[in-house]
């Protein structure tokens, strides 16, 4: 059960991760580096 | 790639978990930062407005800047609390500003309002998207996709400031007054002055970290 959840949130932050990547920034100031295989 | 402690642990507690490989930790690294950072700047922001009395113009900044800073780019800060300073306290600010400039007639937010929008569709033209060495633009499609949309995102803009202006709704005149100020926040942050502005905010903190240091 506790492996279902975890794979759940990670596919979440996975899928979050890559429609992050595809802005060249977000609302705050900083850029948090893209990593290398997100970068197009 | 260097992330932040906090999304380190985080992401190796859950790649651990699910047995995921060091790229996929990465990535969950990455998105672990780029979301409590935004997370806590935008309620930071949330709450500074509040405690103003401008929530409704601190919500028109965040929302008008999310859909800039996603589609146009900007300067950018090397520090993420730097960063977070800024944000937390630039976006009340401009909606203080805008509660103060609504007693103005209508005709001269009108005439802010079309200034505004004028300054940044030619910044969008000149300059959108503005990439950083940490998010690059590889892609000249990606490059054009971008450009296109911020533009779009402004049409908008220009859409609820006509849509606000005939609303009998207390707040118009305000949230008009925070759009247009946003929208040349964000201008700003497409321009040259707009990335020294941010070094010198990262070049003061420097010298202070020095100066504490001896």
């Amino acid at each position: 059960m506790k492996y279902r959840i975890f794979g759940f949130v990670v596919t979440l932050l996975l899928l979050l991760a890559n429609i992050a990547s595809a802005a060249p920034c977000s609302v705050s100031q900083y850029q948090t580096a893209v990593p290398e295989s997100l970068r197009r | 790639m260097s992330y932040l402690p906090f999304s380190r642990r985080c992401a190796v507690f859950l790649a651990t978990r699910t047995g995921l490989d060091h790229e996929k930790e990465i990535i969950l690294a990455y998105i672990i930062e780029v979301l409590v950072i935004n997370l806590l700047n935008i309620c930071l922001a949330l709450l500074l407005g509040y405690s103003l009395g401008v929530l409704p113009g601190t919500v028109a900044c965040l929302v008008t800047a999310f859909f800039f800073r996603h589609t146009a780019g900007g300067a950018h800060s090397n520090s993420p609390w730097r960063c977070g300073l800024v944000t937390m306290t630039v976006f009340p600010i401009i909606a203080l500003l805008g509660s103060y400039l609504s007693y103005l007639r209508q005709p001269y937010i009108d005439l802010i309002a079309a200034a505004s929008v004028l300054i940044c569709l030619l910044k969008l033209l000149q300059s959108a998207p503005v990439d950083s060495p940490a998010a690059p633009i590889i892609s000249p499609l990606r490059r054009k996709k971008l450009k296109i949309a911020s533009l779009m995102v402004l049409l908008a803009v220009v859409l609820v400031l006509a849509f606000l202006r005939q609303s009998p709704w207390p707040y118009a005149q305000q949230v008009q007054l925070c759009l247009a100020l946003t929208v040349l926040w964000i201008s700003l942050m497409l321009s040259s002055y707009g990335h020294r502005i941010l070094a010198w905010i990262d070049g003061i903190a420097i010298k202070k970290e020095r100066a504490g240091r001896r």
